[in-house]
């Protein structure tokens, strides 16, 4: 039923239905979102993204092979949206594999969203940022969408023991990043239990 | 100690096998550093598929729509843009011909005149014409169409005045 909903949604598109579309972005805003979300770490650069790639998909519709899955389709578009604009945003002078990933300071958020967000969400947020854009993408793939490795070669365009190994290499460094996380805030409840109060 | 094979089995992200499982067990009741490892990534991991999916601020597919809309008028801004610049283009090209003519053809300037009356005339109306089927074919002819046919005219225009200049100096040079 619902896939006929969405078939039928897709063929009105293609002739320019806009509103049709806009059904397709009403269904699908929240997988998006919460991609471009995990990925870039800022609720409005996730939200930039999110349309972006609505856009692009409303503009490439007559691209998308009916015989799989539509969202899986939006994913991919969203995924490599979001890789390139990673990549653009470093330097083009390092290779991007030869990076850690980046140290983002704390999302900036409204206070609107923080609530929304929680703590819990930030704190996923700076694990993901210390992966380089490909790895994090397959993270999220694999256990936000429960994506197998070959779904996950599909959309990011790897084969599947390359999937493999960078899901493997991202988890131990996950695994490292909570670890130093951990010692770090110990850290500093320590230093603070130790300072004597200032008056 | 080589802690490698170890780190593999944590990391697998499969359910290990009864014997691979057992390894792994004994050695982390000997391996404080694998044992911090498994440790943290099982918490990781619990915090990963225990958070939920994170929405959008309400009303995002209202502002995609209007994204939409701002994405169409930019597209249509770019598009009158080119056929104007085809157009301007296509005038500079008549122009260059007439120049062309004028510089190769004529040796006196009455005869020059009369001429230049003549063709303007048909220039004209040619022009006219042009213009009304533009105005016909505007809305029914996509963008696509319109640069290959853009494209097109250029080239006819550029091999016309190859050849008038050809003919031109073939007719000054006898041999
Ligand atoms: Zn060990």
């Amino acid at each position: 039923m619902e896939q006929n909903q969405e078939a039928a949604w897709v063929s009105q598109a293609l002739k320019g239905d806009e509103q049709a579309f806009a059904q397709l972005v009403e269904r699908y805003q929240r997988p998006v979102f919460n991609l471009c979300y995990r990925m870039l770490g800022d609720e409005y650069e996730a939200e930039d993204a999110a349309q972006e790639t609505f856009l692009r998909a409303y503009r490439g519709l007559k691209r998308y092979d009916p015989s799989r899955s539509f969202i899986t389709w939006l994913l991919s578009i969203a995924s490599h949206y979001c890789i390139d604009l990673i990549r653009r945003r470093r330097m083009v002078l390092i290779p991007i594999e030869a990076l850690p990933g980046e140290t983002l300071p704390d999302p900036a958020l409204t206070p609107e969203a923080a609530v929304r967000l929680g703590e819990d969400q930030q704190q996923i947020q700076r694990l993901l940022a210390t992966l380089n854009p490909i790895d994090r993408s397959a993270v999220i793939l694999y256990y936000w969408y429960e994506y197998s490795y070959e779904e996950i070669a599909q959309s990011l365009s790897l084969t599947e023991s390359a999937v493999k190994s960078r899901l493997h290499r991202a988890r131990k460094a996950l695994a490292g990043a909570w670890q130093e996380n951990k010692t770090g805030s110990e850290k500093a409840v320590k230093r603070t239990r130790h300072e004597s109060p200032a008056f | 100690m080589n802690h490698q094979p170890f780190e593999e089995l944590i990391f697998a992200g499969t359910e290990l096998s009864l014997e691979d499982g057992l390894r792994l067990q004994l050695h982390l009741q000997s391996c404080e550093q694998c044992l911090a490892l498994a440790e943290a990534w099982r918490q990781v991991e619990t915090k990963i598929s225990t958070s939920s999916l994170v929405e959008p601020a309400p009303g995002f597919s209202t502002r995609w729509q209007q994204r939409l809309r701002q994405d169409n008028m930019r597209i249509q801004r770019r598009q009158s843009l080119l056929v104007f610049a085809g157009g301007v283009g296509l005038a500079l090209v008549f122009l260059i011909l007439l120049a062309l003519t004028v510089l190769f053809a004529y040796d006196s300037p009455l005869e020059w005149l009369l001429t230049l009356s003549n063709r303007l005339v048909v220039i004209f109306t040619l022009a006219e014409t042009f213009q009304m089927s533009l105005i016909i074919l505007q809305s029914a002819i996509p963008l696509g169409w319109w640069l290959s046919a853009g494209v097109a005219v250029m080239a006819l225009c550029l091999l016309w005045i190859f050849s008038l200049q050809k003919l031109a100096l073939n007719g000054r040079h006898p041999s």
